[in-house]
């Protein structure tokens, strides 16, 4: 059983469009994000990505990975293919290294139930809904 | 093979070598990855639905013809099977386990008629990672699974038409019937054998 509270995941394409967005909480527990905020939401990350590698105290860094809130935390990575995948979670509990390898499992699913999938096109919002069980099965899990 | 003057043994010529008995594992990444493209490009290429799986349908036949000879031969077998519960035995207990690396779940003959009978998969290999989107409608890529089917069967004298049905309420999950109608000549043929 899984101890970290997980808010939601949301997936970007190189060029900063969503393709993929999930609520991994209960509607009761945290306001629900409609699509149109998923979708500023990611665009705004994937621009504060690209700003926070330029400004990185480290030259050559990726920029910006984790977003710490106090009670909650956001862990972005971002692919060698340019995709950008963020997790956020909520709740003392949710410590960076978990999330990180929680999202590693998570890019395998996605490398399994969408990019194997005949019907999705490279960088087009994917809407299989395999993927999204996946998910919660790994969010389970860590 | 002795070579004089040597006194060893040269290796034998590649098509002299038995068959391998093992055959060699390919990844389902990719397999998948392969098919996926398959898949695309028939999508690309058929105006309508019955095109596109007709497509895949003779992809799968030309897989399932060349299934049948080297699973028959691993075999060892010398003889042609002649009856229908024997070359679909064999399908589904060696050439489903040579091809999908699992038995086929089921095999049924049909209840209502005597050409019709039914192999069950409840997770189809090659369309394992496919989710059909709505606008395509009761599109099966499970076609090319129907294909593999009739090419054995076909390739062994078996003529016959194969189509891939959903077995799940709904339409959405992978199980999958496979329902193989043969031709009337080959009803008539096994029943003369039976007698």
């Amino acid at each position: 059983m899984s101890s970290t509270s997980y808010t939601y995941l949301l997936i970007t394409s190189r060029s900063g469009s969503l393709i993929y967005h999930l609520s991994l909480s209960p509607p009761s527990s945290s306001p629900a994000l409609t699509t149109n905020d998923y979708l500023r939401i990611g665009s705004t990350l994937h621009s504060l990505k690209a700003i926070t590698s330029q400004c990185s105290p480290v030259p050559g860094d990726g920029g910006m990975r984790t977003v710490d809130f106090g009670e909650g935390r956001m862990r972005v990575m971002q692919t060698e293919t340019g995709m950008m995948f963020v997790l956020a979670a909520r709740g003392g509990g949710a410590h960076d290294q978990t999330m990180a390898h929680c999202l590693t499992d998570i890019y395998a699913a996605w490398a399994d139930w969408v990019v194997k999938n005949p019907f999705w096109e490279v960088d087009m919002p994917a809407r299989g809904s395999r993927f999204g069980e996946e998910v919660k099965a790994i969010c389970q899990r860590h | 093979m002795l070579q004089a003057g040597t006194g060893r043994s040269t290796s034998s010529h590649p098509l002299d070598r038995p068959l391998s008995r093992r055959p060699g594992e390919v990844s389902l990444a990719a397999f998948t990855l392969l098919f996926s493209e398959l898949v695309q490009l028939h999508q690309v290429r058929s105006s309508s639905v019955p095109e596109f799986e007709a497509a895949l349908c003779d992809a799968g036949r030309q897989v399932g013809s060349r299934a049948l000879q080297v699973h028959w031969i691993r075999e060892g077998k010398k003889t042609r099977e002649t009856r229908i519960l024997g070359i679909l035995q064999f399908l589904s207990s060696t050439i489903w386990p040579g091809l999908f690396n699992k038995k086929a779940d089921s095999l049924e003959r049909g209840v209502s008629s005597k050409s019709e009978y039914m192999i069950h998969d409840a997770n189809p290999l090659p369309t394992v990672f496919c989710e059909v989107p709505r606008s395509l409608g009761g599109m099966n890529p499970n076609a090319f699974v129907s294909g593999i089917i009739q090419g054995v069967l076909e390739t062994a004298g078996f003529g016959c038409d194969v189509t891939a049905h959903r077995a799940d309420e709904g339409g959405s999950g992978t199980r999958t019937v496979f329902l193989v109608n043969f031709h009337d000549d080959v009803v008539e043929r096994d029943e003369m054998l039976e007698g």
